[in-house]
């Protein structure tokens, strides 16, 4: 564990300054180790651990305080770095695999893993020329490609597909007091990374009768050949849904996040009080986010942390309330 | 003060060297281990029931089993939307489908799961006293047959698996190689020899806690499938000769009503040779092990194989082949093939009118009169192993699912006699023998006489023959496609061609890919293991 860090305060107070490296090793993690299923075992990945993972990042944070004059502020802003790298999962050196995700030891952990997007089939002389994926693939049928030049796409034609750990993370303060109000807003976020989101992959299915989200209207059709989404077909043998980099597979998490906004109003002490205030208070009040969920700040598996399958979505609250001291 | 410090640090050290008591140790009845088991006769025999229950589960008998070997015989094929199905059909299924530990991959993991149990038996049975020597020989020998049922069912999908042939005992025995396929044919060879020698012809009048049980594997069980693998070996003098034992034994008997193979009443009976024993008794599903007390213990086949109009899935349907080798040939009297009514359901105007049970009636209504069924036949589909010809039912399976009573007939005596024809033909070409008992199971069909219809076949003629008897005597029962594999059709042009005729799903069949690929996340796992041709 290393931790080089440097406080600064400056100018009489009004700016503060906080910078910190750290580096941490985390070891002796619980892993699911898998066993052959020859083993007969019905617990096919007993938990050892066996685990180490290092984290790394660097922390920084201003804050300026401005309380010269009747509108006193304070603004804050912080963000900090991740760089995650798997050390041992002692799997006897095999990948752990997660759902679309891949983790291997030297690596980041939950990398989206899966199968590269060329395009659609737009012909059936376009499939005959193309290394043979399944004896149900046409036209409106996604082309994957070929990793290894065997012709045939098969499980050695996956490959990392890109982080689903976002590297860049920050916040935002502004508070602010005139008079006998006070005001305060917060604001969170992350930067880019990969997320497989569960729910917009089942709504986009190809194959079978159920439901679909309004993006399926621009579904391949032989009036509608320029899109990158595949053809609706009730039998799906081109398996268009396994895990791939196609549009929409894999969604830009990034999100901004006001996640709290607070006015209050104090009381000027009276008889009774020594001090009241009352307050109005909402949170998770609004995400700015491209990703095609309700819940872009999501909890994924220790496996596949860029992997959204449901998460339960964060509610946004108002609040009212006083607090007073009786004297 | 410095007294009290004195005694309380006495007190202290008296109560950290007391404290070493092993009364606090005590074992928790409710969560046994394998430490606190395997003591007594009857731990063995629970043990090997618990080998027994590897065969009511999804990857085996309950569902995937059946459905997978099915699909890929020219009886059955598959549109549905869950596409193993297709693909394992038409024979382009890749190892690593859904990521590699989905269905393809059931069949290997129960299989284990049943043989890691039965070397458990074989492991802790030394250390067990028995009450007698008979009980032990049951118990021992079941475990030998099950062993080998399961071996069967690996070589005969996978082509090659590790041979694990009692418990591990380290970490290290955890990445067993790939074994030959002529290694694993004699270990199964060897194991049936075993439980022929130790089982009894019935279990009606034995000593002990098993007495009376059906579903048992018996004499009869080890030494049929033992002459089927001889088959699939073609060693036709050794399978005609245990045939031969089993038919002089004079045990087994024809029913009269083929269809009293395939519903829940009539089980065990006197044709059965082997039946996998599933049963309509708890209210919860149980798709894996380990097993709920609550469980149903039901088969789920009645889904896959069932009509959508009933409240099933309909993800198989029959090929429009088989309908029509049904009709190729009229019984004695005239009617339509009794195997047709059990194995498919199709409109047919005369079982209006038989007089003797048939009928249109479907789920208790008409649905050909309402056009809820095709009755120009276009669409078919799948009665065997679903609910469709039992009476007393309004949709399939009551609506449950795992929840079908109806056993899974893995062995009839019909095939010992069909294949005791055929090993003899191999032989000797088509003797009189030959003829004799391939018409026991047409009578039972009231088909005419074949050695009249058809007399003076050859040899070559005589196989195309019993090929045709079997696909009709056992159409949708998971015997089809192995039997297509053994005869070496996929190999010979004409035949795949023929196979292409009646069954379009051959169309993408590629030399090889007839086995299931070996699970990709099993090769991921185990670096010694070996592909086979589907990989």
């Amino acid at each position: 564990m290393t931790n080089i860090g440097l406080d600064m305060t400056l100018f009489d107070h009004q700016l503060d300054f906080t910078a910190e490296y750290y580096k941490s090793r985390s070891s002796d993690l619980l892993v699911g180790v898998n066993i052959p299923l020859s083993v007969g075992s019905l617990n096919s990945a007993p938990t050892v651990n066996a685990g180490t993972m290092d984290n790394a990042g660097l922390e920084l944070s201003a804050t300026y305080h401005n309380h010269k004059h009747a509108f006193k502020y304070d603004i804050s802003a912080n963000g900090s770095t991740l760089s995650n790298k798997v050390i041992s999962l002692g799997n006897n050196g095999q990948p752990i695999y997660g759902a679309g995700a891949r983790t291997q030891e030297g690596q980041e952990v939950g990398r989206q893993f899966g199968y590269v997007y060329e395009g659609i089939f737009q012909s059936v002389d376009e499939v005959n020329n193309a290394p043979f994926q399944s004896a149900g693939t046409g036209p409106g049928d996604i082309k994957f490609k070929d990793l290894n030049g065997d012709n045939v796409i098969d499980a050695s034609d996956r490959r990392d597909l890109g982080s689903a750990l976002p590297h860049f993370s920050y916040g935002l303060t502004f508070m602010a007091s005139y008079k006998n109000f006070d005001f305060s807003i917060m604001a969170n976020g992350v930067g880019k990374f990969l997320v497989d989101d569960a729910i917009y992959r089942s709504l986009m299915h190809s194959d079978g009768g159920l439901n679909w989200s309004s993006d399926i209207l621009n579904s391949w059709s032989t009036d509608n050949t320029t899109t990158n989404i595949p053809r609706v077909v009730y039998v799906d043998e081109n398996g268009n849904g396994r895990d791939s980099d196609r549009p929409g597979w894999l969604q830009n998490g990034a999100y901004t996040k006001i996640s709290t906004i607070s006015i209050g109003y104090t009381v000027p002490t009276r008889k009774i009080f020594s001090s009241f205030r009352a307050y109005v208070t909402c949170q998770n009040v609004y995400t700015f986010s491209d990703l095609k969920d309700y819940n872009p700040d999501f909890a994924g598996g220790v496996w596949n942390p860029g992997f959204n399958y449901a998460s339960y979505p964060t509610p946004r609250t108002f609040m009212v309330g006083l607090n007073f001291t009786l004297k | 003060m410095k007294l009290f410090k004195y005694i309380s640090l006495a007190v202290m050290t008296a109560v950290i060297f007391g404290s070493c008591d092993k009364k606090l140790a005590v074992t928790d009845p409710n969560a046994q281990t394998s430490a606190d088991f395997w003591k007594t006769e009857s731990d063995i025999a629970e043990g090997v029931v618990a080998t027994y229950n590897l065969l009511l589960v999804d990857g085996t008998f309950a569902r995937t089993l059946p459905a997978l070997v099915d699909v890929r015989g020219d009886d059955v094929n598959s549109q549905s939307p869950w596409t193993i199905y297709p693909l394992t059909g038409n024979f382009t299924v890749q190892a690593d489908y859904a990521g590699g530990y989905d269905v393809e991959s059931w069949i290997w993991r129960d299989f284990y799961q049943m043989i890691a149990k039965a070397n458990l038996v074989f492991y802790n049975a030394p250390n067990v006293t028995f009450s007698n020597d008979d009980y032990k020989n049951r118990l021992l020998g079941q475990a030998y047959f099950l062993r080998a049922f399961a071996y069967y069912e690996l070589a005969e999908n996978y082509q090659v698996c590790p041979l694990v042939l009692s418990k591990p005992l380290d970490q290290s025995e955890y990445f067993p190689a790939s074994a030959s396929e002529d290694s694993i044919w004699t270990a199964i060879e060897s194991d049936l020899i075993k439980a022929q020698s130790m089982l009894p012809t019935s279990y009606d009048n034995v000593t002990g806690e098993d007495q009376g049980q059906k579903g048992r594997a018996t004499w009869g069980a080890a030494t049929g499938l033992l002459g089927k693998v001889y088959m699939i070996r073609g060693d036709y003098a050794k399978a005609a000769a245990e045939f031969k034992k089993i038919i002089d034994a004079n045990i087994y008997k024809l029913v009269a009503n083929y269809g009293d193979n395939f519903t829940m009443t009539n089980e065990n009976n006197t044709e059965s040779i082997f039946e996998i024993q599933f049963g309509d008794f708890g209210v919860d599903a149980n798709w894996v092990e380990p097993s709920l007390s609550s469980w149903t213990q039901g088969s789920a086949l009645d889904f896959p194989y069932g009509l959508t109009q009933y409240g099933a899935w309909g993800d198989f349907h029959p090929t429009q082949w088989l309908y029509s080798e049904f009709k190729k040939e009229r019984c004695k009297d005239g009617k339509l093939d009794p195997r047709l009514y059990w194995t498919l359901v199709t409109y047919e105007k005369e079982y209006d009118t038989d007089g003797d049970g048939r009928s249109n009636t479907i789920f208790g209504e008409k649905p050909y009169e309402t056009n809820k069924l095709d009755a120009s036949n276009n669409n078919i589909y799948i009665a065997k192993y679903t609910y469709a010809r039992i009476p007393g039912h309004t949709i399939e399976g009551d609506g449950k699912v795992p929840g079908s009573g109806i056993n899974y007939r893995f062995m009839r005596y019909s095939e010992i006699l069909l294949l005791y024809a055929e090993a003899l033909n191999e032989i000797n070409g088509p003797t009189s023998d030959v003829y004799k008992y391939i018409q026991m199971v047409r009578d039972r069909a009231d088909l005419p006489d074949l050695a009249t219809t058809k007399p003076g076949l050859s040899k070559e003629e005589m196989r195309d023959q019993i090929a045709h008897e079997r696909a009709l005597e056992f159409g949708v029962e998971g015997i089809r496609f192995f039997d297509i594999m053994r005869w070496k059709w996929l190999s010979n042009p004409d035949k795949l061609s023929l196979l292409k005729s009646h069954d379009s799903e051959f169309n993408t069949y590629v030399t090889g890919h007839e086995y299931l690929p070996v699970p990709q996340g099993e090769l991921d796992t185990n670096p010694n293991l070996s592909k086979n041709s589907a990989n």
